[in-house]
């Protein structure tokens, strides 16, 4: 039933590609007896163009049925290659990522504006710049355009990454953008890519890891070489993880890588990122860091240029086991506890060294202040001390007055009282005289009063007399009178 | 070494270059990967596809009677990826933090850069701030008016994305969104070197690194890194200095560039 647009687009396909085919199998005809040295000579290893066009077409018809009954043919003719024109087709059967619910969610999405719409829309001419089917304002831009978009609405969390519409444009090249969004939340689900691409990039740090264990094991010269040169697998690998080898690598290249991821499942990507390094081993060995890390990113691939087939031989050749990658992964979430507790120790510790931090400043406050005060207490010190210092002098330049000034008053004293006696010698001398002359005066007083007394008295006998006169004028003024 | 020799000639007695280790930081799509391709390679790439996780360039300039070799780092723009920059400021002696004068948040990204490297990195780091895309604000617009002039030079304008982030506005058109004054002014308050660059047309690029040569302590440099030197992030990384590839574009750049150094 959901399967219906499926069939008919498939159908439509294998009509076309049965035009092919019958073009091919006149070529066929005429190199039958080549095709069969060749594949004589090895079956696996043949890298050509036998495309058994039966085997895909059956895949294609009833790919559970046919998978089923020899799970080991299907990888076999996986790693052949996929034929370009059925890719599109048989990625999605392998990722099993037809789904017209999440098609309509798809169309549902585009309505929707995303926050990361510009950013989007800036790297959009910077996805595949150089690519004819992703040039500005073409079908392939707009495609890829929306398919990240929807994705970033999509699934909020991872929202829009850089790197991701690497992932996007293969897809793109093989399939109508709805399903390429299919494949693409299959890929990130399924296939475990989110954890490139969250904000963390938790799955993409453990792969490198995985990676760098890988070279280490099968590599162990070149894993040496870089480690002495100061090369970390983030600063190549991470682009190749985080756009599926599709940022620099050629993408015929990339689309056998696709080819197998989705057959095996994203660990294959490790095989390859391993192989890449093991055919260039003795020309690794031979550079240095910045030679080296350029040519980790753009040289790499050469050797493989136009031989796909044997990037696969290479790739299936470095051994990569689910519990090999499980060890390893286990290895990685020790050391990553490991770390964060080592991070939470720091962290712990760094509280505590703010915490004793804090306390030493305070204590520094406290000491300051006390300083201050010991300061000030000092000066204070200071200045009694030439107070003192001072009253000292005042008091020495005093006892000194006083000492002079007791020996002027004992000397003053001696002088003052021979001055004195002079001075009360005179006075006596004077008193003396004044006693004397009071004598004088005393004599002459008392002659005077004996001269007064002899005039009172003279006074008094001429008194008398006038009485005696008045009485004797009255007595002849009577006599007068009478007369 | 040899071809160190041959281009700075006659200064025998200082054949050794100076190895000087840069680290570009910036928002995504300011133009870092096209700062560096015009130093290095002399070359503008319209549609540079974004750094995924790092890329690695050097390039040898002449200052005075000195080889300099720059070892730069170019990080990733996105935020994602910023847990990985420390591993590449770390031991970087100098720094370009870049940001997008027709974008005013990048320049607050850039100003969160330098307020980092101030505190993580090494402690005498030299740093240069340099707004970047000036090809695409004419001088009309230099002066904050953009309400000019809009549609004349779109052309060659559109060359360079603009764009970008989730919170600024439609801004096609290109006016600039950071005045000079305002950047030069961040700059010197913080003691970063200042620059505006095009690495579309060239303009002011050869500048910052022979500003930022002149300005690193190059005796120090050449004493201390003697030896044991580190590759970013490897303790024990050492970088060859016979060099090959990028080092050969001294002669050349200097003709094309006139940077003294």
């Amino acid at each position: 039933m959901t399967n219906d647009s499926n069939m008919d687009l498939l159908l439509a396909r294998l009509e076309a590609q049965n035009e092919l085919l019958v073009k091919d199998s006149k070529r066929r005809a005429t190199t039958e007896s080549e095709m069969d040295r060749a594949i004589g000579h090895a079956k696996e290893e043949s890298p050509g163009e036998d495309v058994d066009w039966d085997y895909w077409g059956a895949l294609m018809h009833d790919y559970n049925a046919v998978v089923k009954r020899n799970p080991k043919q299907l990888t076999t003719m996986i790693q052949k290659g996929v034929p370009s024109a059925l890719r599109g087709l048989i990625w999605q059967l392998l990722a099993k990522s037809k789904d017209t619910q999440l098609e309509a969610t798809y169309a549902e999405l585009l309505k929707s504006t995303s926050s990361h719409e510009k950013q989007i829309t800036r790297d959009m001419s910077r996805t595949f710049p150089n690519h004819e089917y992703f040039q500005a304002d073409g079908v392939g831009q707009e495609a890829l355009f929306n398919v990240v978009k929807a994705y970033s609405l999509y699934d909020t969390e991872v929202g829009y990454c850089q790197g991701l519409s690497f992932v996007v444009g293969p897809l793109l090249l093989n399939m109508p953008d709805e399903e390429a969004f299919c494949m693409l939340v299959r890929m990130m689900s399924n296939y475990e890519m989110r954890g490139h691409y969250t904000p963390d990039m938790s799955t993409l740090q453990l792969r490198l890891y995985q990676f760098e264990q890988l070279m280490e094991e099968t590599i162990p010269l070149v894993y040496k070489h870089l480690r002495n040169q100061g090369i970390r697998s983030t600063m190549y690998a991470s682009q190749w993880f985080m756009t599926l080898f599709a940022y620099k690598f050629p993408l015929e290249l990339v689309f056998r890588v696709y080819d197998i991821i989705l057959v095996e499942g994203i660990e294959s990507m490790l095989r390859f990122a391993v192989a890449l390094l093991k055919i260039n081993h003795d020309k690794i060995l031979g550079l240095d860091f910045e030679v080296l890390i350029e040519f980790l990113k753009n040289g790499l691939f050469e050797p493989y240029m136009n031989d796909a087939g044997l990037f696969i031989q290479d790739a299936y050749n470095v051994k990569v086991t689910p519990k090999r990658l499980a060890q390893y992964a286990q290895k990685y979430q020790a050391m990553i506890q490991k770390q964060q507790a080592e991070l939470a120790a720091e962290e712990s510790l760094r509280e505590s060294n703010r915490q004793l931090s804090a306390h030493v400043r305070r204590i520094e406050g406290s000491l300051h202040q006390l300083n201050k005060e010991h300061v000030d207490l000092a000066k204070e010190l200071i200045t009694r001390k030439v107070e003192m210092a001072e009253l000292q002098d005042q008091n020495d330049v005093l006892t000194q007055k006083v000492s002079d000034l007791t020996r002027i008053v004992d000397s003053q004293a001696k002088e003052v009282e021979e001055q004195y006696k002079g001075e009360i010698e005179d006075v006596l001398r004077k008193n003396m005289e004044y006693l004397r002359k009071n004598e004088q005066l005393e004599d002459q007083l008392s002659y005077m009063e004996s001269l007064l007394v002899e005039t009172k008295m003279k006074y008094a006998e001429s008194e008398i007399e006038r009485d005696n006169l008045s009485r004797k004028l009255s007595d002849m003024r009577k006599a007068l009178g009478m007369a | 070494m040899s071809q160190a020799s041959d281009a700075a000639g006659h200064a025998a007695s200082n054949m050794k270059p100076v190895q000087v280790k840069l680290v570009l930081l910036g928002e995504a799509a300011v133009g870092k990967s096209s700062l560096v391709l015009r130093f290095v390679n002399d070359e503008f790439q319209e549609n540079k596809e974004p750094t995924i996780g790092a890329a690695f360039l050097t390039q040898k300039c002449r200052l005075e009677d000195k080889v300099i070799k720059f070892e730069i780092w170019d990080t990733a723009g996105q935020e994602r990826f910023h847990s990985l920059a420390p591993m590449y400021y770390r031991n970087a002696q100098a720094a370009v933090v870049v940001y997008d004068v027709t974008k005013a948040s990048s320049l607050e990204k850039a100003k969160s850069w330098v307020k980092e490297l101030q505190r993580q990195a090494n402690p005498n780091i030299v740093i240069a701030l340099t707004g970047n895309k000036v090809d695409l604000v004419s001088e009309r617009r230099g002066q904050r008016n953009s309400s000019d002039g809009e549609g004349e030079d779109d052309e060659e304008s559109d060359a360079q994305e603009l764009d970008e982030d989730e919170e600024d506005d439609e801004d096609y058109g290109v006016s600039r969104q950071v005045p000079t004054e305002e950047a030069s002014a961040y700059a010197q308050e913080s003691g970063l070197l200042f620059f505006e660059t095009s690495a579309k047309n060239g303009k002011g690029v050869a500048e910052v690194f022979t500003e930022i040569a002149k300005k690193i302590p190059l005796e120090h440099i050449l004493s201390s890194t003697r030896g044991a030197r580190a590759g970013a992030g490897g303790s024990n990384g050492r970088v060859d200095l016979q060099a090959g590839g990028n080092g050969q574009r001294l002669g050349g750049q200097q003709d094309k560039s006139g940077c003294a150094c």
